[in-house]
């Protein structure tokens, strides 16, 4: 199930630049994998950015895959230390973080009601 | 009156229902081609109910300055098979790489009993339960450390 994160016009670039530094600061400890779903999620991120300069919209959506969310919040989880020091984009992450955990734990949970539905059947 | 009696042996009826079946099947298992020698062992579980195995390929031509030339690189081999694991990983359920000790007895003798790699696809992402750090060097494993990591895990009293 994917998910849809909503930004800002003001956000997207902020977003896009915590993201790079981020990647920066933990490069040393992210995984193959990690290292390829993060590289899609930077090319999504810059395809927003690149339409937010063409069009008049407000608020923009960005649809994340469920491991893309989970790299996410690891490589958010890493770098307290980095956001420690820019309240502003510590606050930002706070969020984002917020709602991929609310997701998950929604997707979860469906997916426990549909194996209940499932015991209950047979 | 004799009476015409037909013994009717199911198990050649049986046979020869399933020989078409076995000689296709030989032939798939004649065609699927494997390298002669190879370091790392990949297995993927699909979610469709499918499974595959996968060998590294470590030997491989490389045109350097217009020059042909056959280099043999292990870190290259397993990033292939990484890179495969990536692209792949919404459809499948689990996959696991392992290494072998005994690469000069050929694909089909050596035994991969070592596992350094397993990654699980959950709902809320992609777990690894086991990843193991591997040391490269000149495009070889240094299997000695990874020996030692196996001998601390089984005196601990751990699985490897």
């Amino acid at each position: 199930m994917l998910m849809t994160l909503k930004f800002n016009r003001q956000q997207i670039a902020d977003f896009q630049n915590i993201c790079s530094m981020m990647f920066q600061f933990n490069m040393d400890q992210v995984d193959h994998i990690c290292f390829y779903n993060y590289g899609t999620m930077m090319q999504k991120i810059q395809k927003m950015n690149f339409r937010s300069t063409f069009s008049d919209a407000k608020k923009f959506v960005l649809k994340l895959s469920p491991n893309e969310c989970d790299n996410l919040l690891t490589i958010v989880l890493w770098s307290d230390e980095l956001l420690k020091k820019t309240p502003y984009y510590q606050a930002m992450m706070i969020q984002i973080s917020m709602d991929i955990q609310h997701h998950q734990q929604k997707s979860s949970s469906l997916m426990d009601g549909k194996i209940n539905n499932l015991i209950h059947a047979n | 009156m004799e009476q015409k009696t037909h013994k009717i042996n199911i198990g050649d009826i049986a046979s020869k229902i399933m020989q078409p079946i076995a000689q296709k099947q030989a032939t798939i298992k004649k065609n699927s081609w494997k390298p002669k020698y190879s370091r790392f062992k990949l297995k993927i579980y699909f979610k469709d109910g499918n499974q595959k195995v996968f060998y590294s390929y470590d030997i491989f031509n490389r045109y350097e300055s217009g020059i042909k030339r056959v280099v043999t690189d292990e870190q290259t081999g397993i990033e292939k098979l990484f890179s495969y694991i990536a692209s792949v990983q919404t459809n499948i359920k689990t996959a696991c790489i392992w290494v072998t000790f005994q690469k000069e007895q050929g694909t089909e003798h050596a035994q991969y009993n070592c596992e350094i790699y397993k990654g699980v696809n959950k709902i809320t992402g992609w777990e690894t339960p086991t990843n193991e750090k591997l040391h490269f060097a000149n495009g070889f494993l240094n299997t000695d450390i990874l020996k030692l990591q196996q001998m601390e895990k089984i005196e601990r009293g751990q699985q490897c």
